[in-house]
């Protein structure tokens, strides 16, 4: 990595001779060698602050003992310094502060939400005196509304100012501020009610106090000592954050940071942090549903015994080859493999795919394996590279926690940041240079600024100062490329031009050793996804009765659709509005003599399913998932009274009714059988798999070197009185897990047809007015007026069930006739 | 001549006091032509404003301003003291990209109202001072931060300016000198705390007025993390007189440690409270016999607060004290900013405290806790022992929460609000035994209503 060796430093503290990193303050250094110095408004994720006093030492530099104590959390030691903790001055010192710290705050504890995992209650019991000499009144002022998801109870607050820093400096959102002066001061929110809060709920873990909580968790979900911890993942973006599922009896109660500082740092979205009501809603499926002149409701066994009955008719009357699988990447890796078994053993076919990101029409050729299964960097490896290209991604709202992480490094000058993308993003803010193109433009973009590099080839103009950039790209670089690569008709056509553009890098700037490229995937598991379905490419694995997909989700479809597969079985993959060629999907829905989808929630394609089976949330099936960084990362199945059916279940369900044996006996001989079949996977039982996941690396078919193209695809453009429709995906979306968790119901979520000030002015719109959207109205929606979006384009939420952006999309870049609709008026 | 000023207009000059030295004979100076014409770097020099920047523009160099103000000796006259020109020498020789003059006239300190006359009356000799501060280290933009509430000092220093600029004296090249010198006024918004170096840097920049850590120091890290000098009105508008009548003129006066003349003002129970410019060294009983007036008839002296309210107060045994950095310190309080209250035998020293508490609690900026905490517990046990409810476990009290925020705040204002109250319970005691005997003896005279039940 490009960051230098860390140089350490012999300091002394309470007379025992220590070596600490030179650059890192001595508070976090003694602490980490055991010693206990309290603190409150140092944090390690923000800089030296100094105004809690808590963690003042007794300091000799140069020989010379220090006149004052100094706050170890602001003193960087220095060869020879002497540090004492233990001192009288250092003791006295803290039960004086903390007896200030103590004059305003309540006697609560015992209702106190906090209380168990407070700091100011384990810091008082430690370092304090053990009464009170204040006589006077104590400060009050009544709680306040933070934003939806979090509450004041400003008794409580300690001033120490480290959510307010968290919101200036780390989130950026300047959401909370300070009100007034001296011990008057208080915490006031500036939350814009029309923008969806991102990152607000850090500031609830990092409030020492029970100042700031949850209102999802307040006094309803018991204390922190009752709470059964599971570690999990978060399931919305192929970071993987750490989290534990925390339940209190047979209920989950919050989900909070597993703080993996490899993987997401503590740093939780809000959708992450408070998406959990919908693990136990109502709403979920708990017994099946079968269509047939009516719509039943009958038990699970009778489900599956329905449509084992429905897909052994089609196999026995079609043969091989008759029925296709398609399956989402939330699933755990393990059950990609019950669900490959499934196709190839019971159902006996070969049209099936897993997982979400190719969602081109052949199976990913050796060097699209090669591009994804070799030359990428770990989360901490893009953090640590000098310079670092996103590609075709918005981060904040595709990868949230990675986004934040390159932010604050961009922002801090620990890294170059280099932007290139089809609208203005949040990540912006920091980088270096930020240029865009039109939605759908990424190939062209790609190829142009490699042929900039290489100087072969056509170069367009806007790449050059990119070029340049890049030429001086430092030690090492990484590029990062996201959701318009899955979007772009054939992603991996794009992916090779992605790779062609690191060698590029890596020969046109002469300093650079290594250049990395990650891509950010879909889904939490989009990689085991990828993983088991070219299982046979991407390792050595081999695996009897089982075949190779013949194609990718594309293929399935429109086998379905020219009426070549009989059946359909979806696990929990919302393709009638995920897949952006509508017509294909809704052909084959119509084509096929029978769909059995299986899934949590209803959505639009179960409910075009003859028999939609239950599947329980990730939270009630454990397993492994696999992020960007090729982690191994396991999810527990939360401490719940509910139980509901994995996708091994379901499958086995199913081939015993059509009188085949199952295909695993259960989840742990399934998960032998996958460490046997892909070898280096670390998985044989989830117990030794450590909490914190394990490096992966798949083994690739080797290349000898990429033939890349330089062919610059047609420039993007729409047509005179058209908009290019440009769908994006937001963090707020229509997932069963925003859309199932009622936390989200106060959310103002981008449902908006996005436009740029210029083209609203054109079409004579303002904010809040509706918009019609191609010839024939395919979509309607009110306008939200956004200077981030590239004038000519208009930018829709992708996955919006009510109105999904695939009626319009088909083969992106799509430009749409946009017209102002009368008779609909400001909601 | 100083307005209101009837000890020197009657001539009666002890052998230690500057006659009206580099400032007084400039008071009413408000417009450029008068400062041009008028205006003398010290009393026995020759009329004549904007001299000395146009002799530091044309022939000399940053390195020799730095020496000269050295040699002169002049001392930051803010209330810390620290030598001007060592100060100046910090910045970091051939930065790259601007530096910044922060001049601070954000003067809050109770007692003291010296920097306001200096606006009002001679603002051209600030603006004179900045322009050679800022070439001494290299800088081409000045801002003068004037607290909020003095509307006329801002008014008129404005309009200095504009003078200047439009005389073309500040602008792209002053004096012809290829050398762009800018000015700007920053008015504060009536915050003690933006009177602490950094956060008088914060608070220009628009953001809260909060003290900033040290390391990196503003020399190093200032306005928009650049190299940024602080210094005070009083110093800045000092140093044109250096060249005008140089170095020694200033190494003359005062004493060996501290050099030159300082601006006190005077207040309290004197009979003639006003501001003069005096040498170093003179003892606090002629400053306050001979230039304030001295006690009304029939008064003792009680307490001298020599810098200003942030220092402890002094003991009448102490008067003879020469006024001077070392000796102040030495005698037990400090000089800080050169306020002197005086406070006579009619003065309750609770009362005096009470006022005091109320000042920092209400001027704590609120960031470090011993201070925001700290202050406004003090505020409440005065308040309570005022209102009858002392006991001497308060003195205790007092004693103690003192040495929670001294020297462990994170700004001097923590010290600053502590001193005083330390001062006082050590030194006062007897002031506030009184109230605690009458509250002793309140509920000995109602009886113990407790034993009356049983």
């Amino acid at each position: 990595m490009a960051r230098k060796p860390i140089e350490y430093v012999e300091i002394e503290i309470d007379g025992q001779a220590v070596k600490v990193p030179a650059n890192q303050v001595v508070l976090w250094s003694a602490r980490e060698l055991g010693y206990d110095i309290p603190h409150f408004c140092a944090h390690r994720w923000l800089v030296p602050y100094g105004a809690c006093r808590m963690c003042l030492v007794k300091v000799e530099a140069g020989g010379r003992m220090m006149p004052k104590l100094q706050t170890s959390c602001s003193l960087m030691p220095a060869e020879g310094m002497k540090i004492w903790t233990k001192d009288p001055e250092v003791i006295q010192a803290r039960r004086e502060q903390l007896e200030f710290h103590l004059l305003n705050h309540p006697l609560e504890c015992p209702v106190c939400d906090k209380g168990g995992e407070c700091m100011l209650q384990d810091q008082t019991r430690d370092h304090g005196m053990g009464e009170g000499r204040f006589r006077e009144q104590k400060r009050i002022r009544p709680d306040a509304s933070m934003n939806p998801y979090i509450r004041l109870n400003y008794k409580r607050c300690i001033h120490c100012k480290r959510c307010v820093n968290y919101a200036s400096d780390i989130d950026g959102s300047y959401f909370l501020q300070f009100v007034d002066r001296g011990a008057e001061t208080y915490i006031e929110s500036f939350d814009d009610p029309a923008a969806a809060p991102r990152f607000s709920g850090n500031v609830i873990d990092m409030c020492p106090v029970g100042a700031l909580t949850a209102k999802s968790y307040r006094f309803t979900m018991g204390r922190p000592w009752e709470q059964e911890l599971k570690p999990s993942i978060g399931a919305l973006d192929s970071v993987g954050a750490n989290i534990w599922l925390n339940a209190r009896l047979g209920d989950v109660a919050r989900i909070v940071p597993r703080d993996n500082p490899t993987v997401e740092n503590g740093m939780l979205d809000d959708a992450t942090r408070f998406g959990w009501e919908f693990i136990e809603d109502p709403r979920r499926l708990t017994r099946a549903l079968v269509r047939g002149e009516e719509e039943t409701r009958v038990s699970r066994l009778a489900g599956e015994t329905e449509a084992g009955r429905i897909l052994g008719r089609i196999v026995n009357e079609h043969g091989p080859g008759s029925v296709g699988l398609l399956a989402g990447a939330g699933l755990n890796t393990e059950e990609y493999l019950a669900l490959k078994l499934f196709a190839g053993r019971v159902l006996n076919t070969s049209y099936y795919n897993l997982g979400d990101c190719m969602s081109s029409i052949e199976v990913p050729d050796d060097a699209t394996l090669a591009t994804v299964g070799s030359g990428f960097t770990t989360i901490e490896g893009i953090l640590n590279a000098a310079t670092v290209l996103t590609l075709g991604c918005d981060l904040f709202e595709e990868a949230p926690s990675l986004g934040l992480r390159l932010d604050i490094a961009a922002r801090r000058g620990l890294l170059r940041l280099l932007n290139a993308r089809s609208q203005q993003s949040g990540i912006d803010r920091f980088a270096e240079l930020s240029l865009d193109y039109p939605f759908g433009g990424l190939l062209r973009f790609v190829r142009g600024l490699t042929n900039a590099l290489t100087g072969q080839g056509e170069v367009p103009p806007e790449v050059t100062p990119l070029a340049e950039r890049l030429r001086q790209a430092g030690e090492d670089c990484a590029i990062v490329c996201g959701d318009e690569v899955w979007l772009s008709e054939d992603p991996p056509t794009v992916l090779k031009a992605l790779a062609a553009l690191r060698e590029a890098i890596a020969q046109a700037s002469p300093d650079t050793k290594a250049v990395y490229l990650n891509p950010v995937y879909k889904s939490v598991n989009s990689a085991g996804a990828l993983l088991v379905n070219c299982f046979e490419r991407l390792t050595d694995g081999r695996l009897e009765g089982v075949t190779a997909p013949v194609g990718c989700l594309g293929k399935v479809l429109e086998a379905a659709a020219a009426g070549k597969l009989k059946a359909l079985v979806i696990f929990d993959k919302d393709v009638l509005v995920r897949y952006q060629h509508r017509d294909v999907v809704e052909k084959a829905l119509k084509n096929v003599e029978a769909v059995i989808y299986c899934g949590a929630f209803p959505n639009a394609t179960s409910e075009r399913a003859h028999v939609h089976l239950p599947l329980g949330t990730w939270a009630h099936r454990e397993g492994f998932v696999i992020n960007l960084e090729w982690r191994v990362q396991k999810r527990l199945v939360a401490s719940i009274d509910s139980v509901a059916p994995s996708v091994l279940d379901v499958v086995n369900g199913i081939a015993a009714a059509m009188g085949q044996s199952p295909v695993a006996a259960d989840l742990p001989a399934l998960r032998a059988q996958l460490a046997r079949v892909i070898p280096g996977l670390p998985t044989n039982t989830l117990d030794d798999l450590p909490d914190q996941g394990l490096p992966f690396s798949p083994k690739p078919p080797a290349l000898d070197r990429l033939k890349a193209s330089t062919d610059l695809p047609a420039e993007v453009a729409a047509p005179d009185g058209q908009l290019l429709l440009t769908p994006k995906r937001f963090l707020y979306n229509d997932r069963e897990e925003i859309r199932f968790s009622r936390v989200f119901d106060k959310i103002p979520k981008p449902f908006y047809a996005f436009l740029n000030p210029a083209d609203a002015a054109k079409l004579g719109v303002s904010d809040g007015e509706w918009i019609g959207l191609g010839g024939g109205h395919e979509l309607e929606l009110p306008v939200q007026l956004a200077a981030w979006v590239r004038p000519g384009s208009v930018v829709v939420n992708d996955y919006y069930l009510a109105q999904p952006a695939n009626r319009l999309a088909g083969a992106a870049p799509a430009a749409v006739a946009v017209k102002k609709l009368a008779g609909v008026g400001k909601d | 001549m100083a307005k209101g000023n009837p000890i020197l207009q009657n001539g009666v000059i002890s052998e230690w006091i500057t006659p009206v030295t580099t400032l007084n004979n400039e008071l009413g100076i408000r417009s450029l032509a008068d400062y041009k014409a008028k205006a003398r770097y010290i009393p026995e020099g020759s009329p004549g404003g904007y001299r000395s920047a146009e002799k530091v523009y044309k022939d000399i160099d940053a390195e020799t301003i730095i020496e000269q103000v050295k040699a002169a000796g002049i001392r930051g006259k803010g209330g810390a003291g620290f030598p001007a020109g060592l100060k100046w020498s910090f910045v970091p020789k051939n930065h790259p990209g601007p530096k910044y003059l922060a001049i601070n006239a954000d003067e809050g300190e109770p007692g003291t109202f010296k920097d306001r006359f200096i606006l009002e009356d001679c603002p051209h000799r600030l603006i004179e001072g900045a322009m050679i501060a800022c070439k001494a280290f290299g800088a081409h933009d000045a801002f003068c931060y004037i607290r909020g509430e003095f509307y006329d000092a801002i008014a008129i220093l404005d309009r200095a300016v504009k003078e200047a600029y439009a005389a073309g004296i500040l602008g792209d090249k002053p004096f012809g000198v290829d050398y762009p010198m800018h000015f700007t006024v920053h008015t504060g918004a009536g915050a003690y705390i933006c009177g602490e170096e950094t956060s008088m840097l914060s608070s220009i920049m628009g953001e809260r007025g909060h003290p900033r850590m040290k390391p990196p120091f503003p020399a190093v890290e200032g306005l928009w993390r650049k190299p940024t000098i602080i210094n005070n009105v009083e110093t800045i508008a000092t140093v044109p007189a250096v060249f005008d009548a140089g170095p020694d003129w200033f190494t003359r006066r005062g004493t060996e440690k501290s050099p030159g003349i300082k601006l006190v003002s005077v207040s309290g129970c004197v009979r003639n409270p006003g501001w003069w410019e005096v040498e170093y060294g003179v003892p606090i009983s002629t400053i306050i016999d001979e230039l304030a007036g001295g006690l009304k008839p029939g008064r003792k002296l009680k307490a001298v607060i020599p810098g200003g309210s942030s220092c402890p107060l002094l003991q009448p045994a102490f008067a003879d004290t020469p006024f001077d950095y070392e000796s102040v310190m030495k005698a037990g309080s400090m000089l800080g900013s050169a306020a002197m209250i005086v406070l006579d035998d009619t003065v309750d020293i609770v009362k005096v405290m009470h006022n005091f508490s109320h000042f920092y609690a209400h001027e704590s900026c609120g960031k470090c806790t011993p201070c925001r905490e700290g202050t406004r517990w003090m505020l409440m046990i005065h308040e309570r022992i005022l209102a009858g409810g002392g006991s001497p476990a308060d003195l205790e009290l007092l004693k103690d929460i003192v040495n929670g925020i001294e020297a462990k705040s994170f700004c001097p204002l923590g010290d600053a609000a502590a001193w005083p109250v330390k001062s006082a319970v050590n030194r006062y005691a007897e002031d506030y035994e009184r109230y605690f005997k009458a509250a002793q003896a309140e509920i000995e005279s109602t009886g113990n209503p407790l034993a009356e039940a049983g």
